[in-house]
């Protein structure tokens, strides 16, 4: 039987690579092919490197390092400069900017975060964040619960979402904004983000696989790559964001591809620092694990949803036509990430050993079949 | 497009950046960029259409000088006529005293 299957190409709402400033852990070129070898035709980039993607330049200059891949790079801008102030947000969307983000937190002050949303409305670009309240998950490290306190390390409240979207809703309501919260990860938050979409505010929203697979309780062996922002959460927060995406109050799945060197990520727990790779990982992890451990039995049809049409919906994209830009995989057989078979330079993956079903064997480009790069 | 097109008259004014506390701008390049008058957006008014500002002029801010010692500014004349109302309104107030 032919297991084959040709799948939309994929697209990812926020991932991380190191360029520049931490080339060491990720180019955008290793990174565009690890996301290709992983079935995405298409990635929007996070801004926080080192110097940060802040001005138009450093949005021209990362488009032409993306030139030539087999997955194509969307920049989403810093929405605010090093000095603390709002960034060129016209200027960044003529540069080819689809976005401009705030990160991992919203900023302390919330009369700048008015303005950020003013001003992007202004210049016409969606505006990402992931809606933690700063001071609340500022020195925590994993998830406020039972786990933490058993192994001693600091919790990182639930409240800290909840706060947040009640800091950013009504600014959202007011301002006419464009928002897509990223990586949504709490019971209330899903909550939350359904009744502001029931009113129709503009909100858009993604959550990590990892997620949607694990609870807190993978971070009981310290294992330092279980470590990412936000923190792995409770069972009933986990299965409150698979409600999310069942009900279509949740758009999209990420991978949260966050690529930290060996010599950085292998440190004591509280040292290391957040982050796990996954744009390699995602849909297999998630096949892989379909009605397994709690999960739901969910239809290919909805994965091409999360993982395809929902994600470039929020970019304003119309749905991806395989034929013409799609990724050919193999349902009859596995593949075990390792140093051998990962392509991203990083190797803090928590599915490394791990048996995965499907494997990519070759991209679909413009109607034509090509080698997986 | 930011400018309504067919303007009888294009009235500017300048940039306080010196009172800019709350960060609303960016910066003056952005600006100059998305508001500064040159001669392809005036071309979006009226023919013949009137510059006006108030001055002093951030010259290549808000207008390129170009627009503004252009044959279609009246900038000197308002700014002149501005003394006048100005001393017209304290005569009136201060002959209420």
């Amino acid at each position: 039987m032919n297991e084959k299957r040709l799948l939309p190409g994929f697209c990812d709402l926020g991932c991380a690579f190191g360029e520049p400033g931490s080339e060491q852990a990720e180019t955008i070129k290793s990174g565009l092919r690890a996301a290709a070898r992983g079935g995405y035709s298409l990635v929007a980039l996070e801004p926080f490197t080192d110097p940060p993607i802040d001005n138009d330049a450093q949005v021209q200059l990362v488009l032409t390092r993306a030139h030539g891949s087999a997955c194509k790079l969307l920049p989403v801008a810093a929405a605010a400069r090093e000095k603390g102030t709002l960034s060129e947000m016209t200027l960044l969307k003529e540069a080819g900017a689809v976005g401009v983000s705030l990160g991992d937190a919203l900023p302390c002050n919330v009369a700048f975060l008015r303005s950020v949303l003013e001003y992007a409305t202004q210049s016409g670009l969606a505006v990402f964040v992931h809606p933690s309240e700063p001071t609340l998950s500022a020195e925590g490290m994993v998830h406020e619960g039972e786990v933490a306190e058993r192994l001693g390390l600091r919790g990182i409240p639930e409240d800290s979402e909840e706060i947040g979207l009640g800091i950013l809703l009504p600014l959202v309501r007011r301002t006419g904004a464009r928002v897509h919260l990223s990586r949504l990860s709490t019971l209330q938050g899903v909550r939350m983000l359904r009744q502001a979409r029931s009113q129709g505010l503009a909100v858009t929203a993604d959550v990590g696989f990892r997620h949607l697979l694990r609870d807190e309780r993978a971070i009981e062996s310290f294992d330092v790559d279980m470590k990412v922002f936000p923190p792995l959460r409770g069972e009933e927060d986990r299965m409150s964001l698979w409600e999310g995406l069942m009900d279509g109050t949740i758009d999209a799945i990420s991978s949260m591809h966050r690529p930290v060197s060996s010599e950085t990520k292998c440190a004591e727990f509280a040292a290391s620092p957040y982050g796990a790779i996954g744009l390699e990982t995602c849909f297999g992890a998630l096949w892989t694990e379909n009605g397994k451990n709690g999960n739901p039995t969910v239809a290919m049809a909805h994965y091409a949803q999360w993982l395809s049409i929902g994600p470039r919906a929020v970019l304003g994209l119309p749905p991806a036509n395989a034929d013409h830009e799609g990724t050919w995989w193999d349902f009859g057989s596995c593949w075990t990430p390792s140093d051998t078979t990962l392509a991203s330079r990083s190797r803090n993956c928590p599915e490394i050993g791990q048996s995965l079903i499907p494997v990519p064997v070759a991209l679909r480009r413009d109607g034509h079949d090509a080698p997986l790069p | 497009m930011l400018f309504r097109s067919g303007a009888d008259a294009v009235m500017l004014l300048r940039i306080q950046h010196e009172r800019q506390t709350s960060g609303m701008l960016p910066s003056l390049r952005e600006y100059r960029q998305s508001f500064g008058l040159d001669h392809a957006r005036l071309k979006l008014a009226r023919p013949g259409a009137l510059v006006l500002h108030p001055g002093p002029i951030n010259r290549g801010v808000e207008v390129v000088s170009e627009v503004a010692d252009g044959n279609q500014s009246v900038v000197l004349e308002q700014v002149s006529n501005g003394v006048a109302v100005r001393m017209a309104c304290l005569h009136l107030l201060a002959g209420r005293l």
